[in-house]
Order: structure tokens, then sequence, then C-alpha cells
């Protein structure tokens, strides 16, 4: 049986940074996520490439990991990145004073903070609150996690990683010694059970990661915070908007692709409940509410989705009671910590931060398979940032290349082109059918949904009314079975409806009833719901023609 | 300005009532702000769901009293389905029916639904007669009919069919926009020649078979592109819906207008209707958006606003109301209670609309109005995609009313 050097347990983007830096440093790598990649936290937050500003006062050691993070990322991964800048602003009903703490704060963590006349503030970003009275402006951003997620895995491929999605681990394999080799997993793909073996073993599964080091026998304890968002349906603004105050819930308006983003808030939940997360009327009502104040003509702006990720936040292992949380990045080697050798814990931290903690986690790795190979991944662009990537010329304008090349970097040119390939399928978000395809046959996607995580189809203001059909036509053809391409649509549109149920009033009813007649009016797509069937594979690569 | 009586909305129950109250002289107007849910018809009227021996009169006793087929009464409902098949040919609209019991139409998903009435050209079907060889003839890059989806559904239902794609050389200028290989624009580039050719490559593919469906992207204006295509294929033939817009829609639509118009009614479109003036429990006159001032006055005012997608209902995370005059609508709880977190589930916010009496007429502030009606989807109590009755109560509670208003007239 294959002995891989490393198992990374986890497909959000600190699995598949881990991934990318592991095979970059010419390891053996298998990543295994039981759904998609960046389903957990990953796909579930603002997008915010932070500046770090954020946490300057209370935590300055983040901050400085923030910042550092933010230049190498806008570097690395310039496609997944739009440089917007941020603004913190200080309204009538916050203290002005806090200002001066926090631009010292910024400049002592490296921030390039810059206190400005609000004036001056309200011509940068005409979407604030006119109200303001004070501005500081500072380098934040917005990231696509997705995109960043799936790079990182693409490139990891590249470079010799497995990668297998829908993959669930369910054991930690053991020698007498008690010494991890490796996993046993449940491929969702064909419903059966395998095992695969590996010198060290990662967990990097987020919240879920509590439970995965329970099963290896140790234990780490995290606690689950629910963060709630809403999207709008307009980019609003094209500058972060967030709150000169000591962070707070809903304070943070990050404008992404073509929507805006207000987030989040911080409740504490059972892990039981971090599998199927609700957006609470009381929690809409806040966002919304303290979003209004960033920026007002929010307003009069359709909410498209409201949607809840998990933080894990994790106990300090230095106190006993599990109550006191460990700021920043926690990794575990079990070895030293519990006594099993052969594996790793590589949590806490931040999206910013992911990177870092891949090199650290890797290190570790590295440290404990004797390969002395540095780590490379601050210097080596993902693939679609190489180079200089400049803007298509007007000669490439047609519908669907821009959007592409925003999204895709210089990976635009393995899209395919012609009149078949060039006609959208998503007229929202500008897809194009050639880009649908290069994300099922580069990209790894096995569903509607995994298309929507690499491509943007159906994120937009129609939220698939009109592509979903479009695209589950094209995973028809890809894998030759209509039947399966079906029930696949009628998932896609329960998970879409998740989003959209708590948040339906306005043009979002008017939406919701359009696209209940065509899907189960017009069309009878009720027959193909399966209650047993949730969001599940149904590629595995296309059917030879 | 005087009219008899004044319809707010032109969809498909504002027409009807429309042309049925024109067609006995009276002076109608009809104010329509535009979209109506025909832009995504199924080109087919269900009257109610239910499995094809049993008789629709012994289906309708399963429904609440709440239900406007309750209010309208069985033996009502089978004299005005028969009135409707009627109203249909006189406009022109070539339809098949049957006036008691369903027959099946095959969605673009390959499903079969039970419908009452349908275009002619549309697929309808006793479940017993399905053809057994079906060709299922989709056009290349054409990304709203998916013929492989029809044809799995078909097989399912043990149907023996296959698939095709034909394309002809006056598709490919179309084809080469990125996104303007659609229906409506398709309809407009398939006439004549390129009709016979499409066709001709068809029946190509279709000598083994002894049905052929194809996607409905023919004749937006009238039925003539329709005939030629069905009477050029070799095989007996019927169309599919394909997704938004739909192209027979849009021309039952504008045939339905048209008949409307030349019964002497008025039809003012792209408008919205933003006050009605009530005086001792009746409607005297309402007001329009892009008229200013003036004051349309009538006997009779008929809401068929639609529901939440025709914005005849709105809702806001506190209430869930009528736009024009507020009157009162039929729901209960709160934001919470009206949607199901399972999309499939029975969803309670698509029965809900406004309140009436048997005989349709709405209230205000819990007073009836006398010479004020609602039809169609504005209409509360029913569960349109639930109970199959979506098109049936549209069409069906519009003649009502339009029967009453006349019989008072006499």
């Amino acid at each position: 049986m294959k002995e891989y050097d490393v198992i990374i347990v986890g497909g959000g983007i600190t699995g598949a940074g881990c991934a990318r830096d592991c095979a970059l440093r010419g390891l053996s790598v298998l990543l295994l996520e039981r759904f998609d990649l960046t389903n957990g936290a990953t796909g579930r937050n603002h997008g915010l490439l932070h500046s770090g500003s954020r946490y300057a006062v209370t935590d300055a050691e983040a901050a400085a990991e923030c910042i550092r993070e933010n230049r190498t990322l806008r570097r690395i991964a310039a496609h997944c990145v739009e440089p917007t800048e941020g603004l913190f602003i200080t309204l009538p009903e916050d203290d002005l004073a806090y200002q001066d703490k926090f631009v010292a704060s910024c400049h002592a963590a490296g921030i390039n903070a810059e206190a400005i006349d609000p004036k001056e503030a309200i011509a940068m970003e005409p979407a604030v609150n006119p109200a303001l009275i004070g501005a500081v402006k500072v380098p934040d951003g917005a990231v696509d996690p997705f995109r960043l997620t799936v790079y990182n895995a693409y490139d990891a491929r590249l470079h010799g990683a497995e990668v297998l999605t829908y993959h669930e681990v369910t054991a930690f394999l053991k020698d007498e010694s008690g010494r991890v080799i490796g996993v046993r997993a449940h491929c969702k793909d064909e419903n059966t059970d395998k095992e695969f073996h590996a010198r060290v073993t990662v967990i990097a599964g987020g919240i879920w990661g509590t439970l995965l080091t329970q099963m290896a026998g140790a234990k780490v304890n995290m606690f689950p915070a629910k963060g709630a968002l809403l999207i709008f349906g307009h980019r609003v603004n094209n500058v972060v908007i967030n709150r000169c105050r000591k962070p707070a819930d809903a304070d943070i308006l990050v404008p992404g692709d073509t929507i805006c983003l207000i987030g989040t808030t911080s409740t504490r939940i059972p892990i039981e409940e971090c599998d199927n997360l609700r957006v609470t009327p009381e929690e809409v009502d806040l966002l919304f509410r303290e979003g209004c104040k960033l920026a007002p003509s929010l307003a009069d702006t359709r909410i498209l989705r409201a949607y809840a990720g998990v933080r894990p936040l994790v106990a300090s292992d230095n106190d006993p009671s599990g109550r006191s949380i460990s700021r920043g990045i926690v990794c575990l080697d079990h070895e030293s910590r519990d006594g099993i050798p052969g594996l790793i814990t590589i949590t806490g931290g931040k999206l910013m931060t992911y990177r870092l903690m891949a090199e650290m986690a890797t290190d570790l790795v590295c440290r404990k398979l004797g390969n002395s190979k540095r780590c490379t991944t601050a210097t080596t662009p993902l693939p679609g940032s190489e180079g200089e990537i400049e803007r298509p010329e007007d000669a490439h304008d047609r519908s669907g290349y821009k959007a592409a090349w925003g999204r895709h970097g210089s990976n635009v040119s393995k899209i395919s082109s012609g009149s078949l390939s060039n006609a959208l399928a998503c007229e929202c978000e500008e897809v194009s059918v050639g880009e649908v395809n290069y994300a099922i046959d580069t990209l790894g996607a096995k569903n509607i949904v995994n298309i929507r995580r690499r491509t943007r189809l159906g994120m937009g203001t129609c939220q698939g009314e009109v592509c979903a059909c479009r695209a589950a036509g094209l995973i028809a053809q890809a894998n030759g079975c209509a039947l399966q391409a079906k029930e696949d649509l009628a998932a896609f549109l329960q998970e879409r409806w998740k989003g959209i149920f708590p948040i339906t009033w306005g043009t979002s009813v008017r939406e919701a009833q359009f696209t209940s007649y065509i899907y189960q009016g017009l069309c009878g797509i009720d027959a193909y719901s399966r209650e047993s069937k949730p969001e599940r594979p149904v590629l595995k690569g296309r059917k030879k023609a | 300005m005087r009219f008899d009586d004044i319809i707010i909305g032109g969809g498909l129950s504002g027409l009807l009532c429309g042309i049925s109250l024109a067609e006995t002289g009276r002076k109608c107007l009809i104010v329509s702000q535009g979209q109506s849910t025909l832009n995504f018809s199924s080109g087919a009227l269900e009257f109610l769901a239910c499995e094809e021996g049993v008789s629709y009169e012994q289906a309708l006793k399963s429904l609440p009293g709440s239900h406007p087929y309750s209010k309208i009464g069985a033996e009502h409902l089978f004299v005005l389905r028969a009135e409707a098949a009627g109203l249909f040919e006189r406009a022109g609209i070539p339809m098949r029916s049957d006036i008691r019991c369903n027959h099946w139409r095959i969605t673009p998903l390959g499903v079969l639904k039970p419908v009452w009435m349908s275009l002619s050209e549309m697929t309808f079907f006793s479940k017993k007669d399905l053809p057994e060889k079906i060709l299922v003839a989709g056009i290349k890059g054409f990304l709203d009919f998916n013929a492989s989806f029809v044809a799995s559904g078909l097989s399912e239902a043990g149907v023996d069919a296959k698939v095709c794609e034909v394309s002809v050389r006056e598709l490919d200028e179309l084809r080469d926009n990125a996104s303007e290989f659609r229906s409506a624009n398709l309809a407009r580039a398939l006439d004549g020649y390129a009709i016979d050719r499409l066709a001709e490559a068809i029946n190509a593919e279709s000598p083994e078979v002894d049905y052929i469906l194809l996607p409905a992207v023919f004749g937006l204006e009238n039925g003539k592109s329709v005939e030629r295509m069905l009477s050029k294929l070799d095989k007996p033939a019927a169309l599919i819906p394909t997704m938004a817009p739909s192209v027979p829609g849009i021309r039952l639509q504008k045939l339905l207008k048209k008949r409307f118009v030349a019964l002497g009614g008025t039809f003012i479109s792209g408008d919205n209707v933003i006050s009605a003036e009530v005086n001792g429990g009746r409607i005297d006159s309402i007001r329009t958006e892009r008229h200013g001032d003036t004051r349309f006055l009538a006997e009779n005012v008929i809401f068929a606003t639609g529901s939440f997608f025709s914005n005849g209902l709105k809702a806001t995370p506190e209430e869930i109301f009528e736009p024009i005059l507020h009157l009162d609508v039929d729901y209960s709880g709160s934001h919470g209670d009206w949607f199901n977190e399972d999309v499939y589930a029975v969803q309670p916010y698509l029965s809900f609309g406004v309140k009436t009496d048997d005989s349709l007429r709405v209230s205000l502030g819990g007073k009836t109005l006398e010479n004020a009606w609602a039809v169609g989807q504005l209409l509360s109590g029913s569960l349109p995609l639930k109970s199959g009755c979506l098109g049936g109560v549209s069409v069906l509670s519009a003649l009502y009313v339009a029967g009453q208003i006349k019989l008072a007239a006499q």
C-alpha cells in the first residue's frame, strides 16, 4: 500500500495552504476533505484582506502578523485579492479619542494608518455615512477565500499532491506503539471506506478539529463562535468601511466582486450546531441596523443572503479550566503533548494568516521527516498570479472574458473559447460555459455548489434562478447522467434557499416566488428532491465522448 | 374618463376577465405594469392535481373552504371550464382541453404533470397513450432547453427516448453573441426556410421513432411558425416549454391583448395604479402613475394584480400588504412562520392573498367593497404549486367575476 509523507485532514484554506507548502517542499501529500474545499469557516466569512488595524489596539502580535501576510498575499495571490483600501470611521455616537490610540497602535504594529479629514473620506467612499466625525485610511482589501483555497489546492496538485474531496475521515489508524500511521475515510463518491497511510497526519479541520483530535485520542478544547453575515445585492461601497471602536458586532462592510457584505456577530454555540448553522431574525436585524450606520444606502438595498460561519476559539493549553482563549495560531505536536507520534494539529489563526499557519505546520512536519527544505510560499506566486497580470485589452472584451480574468488571473488562457464556450451560463456574474467547464475539468468541481464556489455562478442577484439549470445541463454533458444532474439541481436550489429564507421580504419574495414557479411549477423539480441526499458529488471526471 | 369596468393587471386573469366583459359590449380598461407570469408560462393551464381517472368534481371535495374553487363552487366551475374553452377559441388561440379530468404535459425536466387545457402545439397526453419511441431534439448551444433532461425523465416513465442536437446556419450569428442565444431571440430567427431546414435536420434523426419533442421556440407573434414547423416534420410532434422567457406565454399574452383591444377594450401598459378613491363602500375611481391627475371612473374595479412576483402583494419583515389600497389580506403569524426552511415543503407565503367573500369581493378595514373584486393569484387560500391549480384559479376566478358583473348588469 502506498505510504504518503503526509496526510492533511481538512480542505479549508489552512489545509489547502498546508498541502501546497508540503508539496512545494517535495513531500508526497494527500489532502482529505469531507465535503468540498472551503465548505467550513473558510467559505463563510467577510472575505476581508485585513490590514491588521482591527487588532492593533487589542492584540499587537496578531496585527503585525496580519499586515505582513496582507503584503504577502497581494504579491502571491494578486488574482484573488482586490486592493480596495479601507476606512475606520468614527460616528457621532463613538468616542473620537479612540482614534488617536488606534492610529498609534497601528503604527506600532507597522500598519500604515493615516487619519484623514471626514470630507476626504466621503470623497474616497461616497457611500460612507456622511455624519462621520473622524476617519482613518488603512491598507485593507478584499480577498476571495474560495479562489484562494482552490488555487492553493490546485498548485499543490501541480506539485504532485492528491486532493480528495467528499472523503470523510472516520478513524485514525495507529500501529502497536500508538503512532498514527494514517486514516480511514468514507468516500462519498463511491460510498466505500478506504484506508490511507502516511508518516505524518495533520489535522487542519477548523472547529471540527476538536472532534478529529478526540477521535485520535487527544483532547484540544475549542469553542465554536458563530459569526453571522448579510450579503447585499449591490456593491454599495468600493472601500472597506470599519467602525473605529473596540471590535464589536456588525462593524465591517466589505465590497466583494458584485456585492458587499456586512458582519459579523459572535455567539458561542454547541459543537453539534456547527454543521447546521441558522441565522436568527435578531442577528439579521442587528446586522442590518448596524450596517446602515456604516453606509446608509444599505437601507434601500436588497439583502441577497444571510449566512454564518464558525470561528474555532482554542483554549490555552496552560489553563486547566479551558476558559482562557489562546490568541493567534495554535500548532500542536501531539507526540510531545499527548504521546501520540505522527499527529499534528494546526488551528486558531485566521484566513489572513493561513499561509503562516501552513508554514508552521509544514516546518513541524519537515522536522519530523528530516526534510530540510525551506518554506517558499511567501515568495512563490499562486497559479494565476505569476508575473505581471495585465488587464485584458479591449480586443478581448467579449462578455465573460474580463470577469473570468478577474477571477482566475493568467489561468484565463486555460478557459476554452469559441461561440459555444463563450456563451454565458450565468449572466449576473458573467460566467461563460467555458469557465464552468474549466471549473469541472481543472479545478475539481463535482456539482453545482462546487461550480459556484469556483466561478461565482449563482452568487449574483438572481441567486441561481436562471443559471442553475444551465449549470446542471453542463454537468449532465460532462458525466453523461441527466438523472444525477437533476438531483444535483434540486439540492442546489435547496442550498440557495437556506441563505434566502431568513431575509425574504421586498424583492427577495418576488425572486423566491419566481424561482418556485419556474423550478417547481414549470419544471417539476420536486420529483428529484431527495431528503436523504443532501449536497454530494455527482461528477467523477468527464465522460469520454 | 369613465368605464364600465376597470381591471388592474394585464396578466392571464386580467386579460380573460376583460375579454369576457368586453364580449358583451361593456367598456373596459386594463391597466398593466408590464410584467406577468405569462413570461414563464408552460403553455398549459392546470385545474387541480389529481390522478387521471379521478374526476375533477371528486378532487374538488378535498379542498378547504377557503380555496377560491370552494367559493366558486363545483357546478359553476364546470360551466366556467367550458366557457374558457370557447373564449380562447373566439380569440383565435387553438387549445386542447378536457373539462372532466386531467391530461399530462411533459416538463423541461421530463416530468409528467397534470393539465386541464393546453396550447394545441404543447404536449397533452393521456398517460396510457404516451408514444413508445420518442426523439427529443435540442438546439445546439441553447442552454435553456436540455434534451437529455427531458429524455431521462421519459425513460423513467418507461418511454424509449433518445436525443439529438440540431442547428441551422441562421442561428450561427446569434450564437456568436454570448448572451443572445435565448428563447425569444431564437423564435425571431426561426421562420420561413430556417424552419424548413431545421425540420429536415430533425427528420434525418427520426426514422425509427414515432413521436418528436422539441423546444417551444417558435412563433412570438402568432402560430404560423409553429404550424409550419410541425407540418414539416415527418412524425407527430409537440413542443416542450423552455426556461424563461416562454415563447408560447408571450404569444398567448399578445393574442389575448389583441382580442381585448379588437373588442373595444382600452389597454394601458407600463403604468401603475397608485390610488383608488373609496366612497360609501364603493371604489369610485382610480389614478395611475403616468396619467397624473386623470381620474378613471368605473362601475366595477377588478384587482388582477397577481401575487408577490407581480407586486400584487408586498412583504416587509413585519407585514404582508396589498400596495394599492391596503385591502384586507389573509395571512397569519410573523415572518418566521411565512417561510419553511425546506424549499420543497409547503410554503405558507404562497397561499397568502387578499380576503374575499364568496363572490370574490374584496374588503377594506373589515368592510366588503360592493363593486371591487379580486381574481387570479391575488386571491388567498390556494397553494398553487402543491395543489396544481395555478392556471385554473387565474382563468376561472376571472370568468366567475366577469359572469357576476354581467349578470348584475342585465
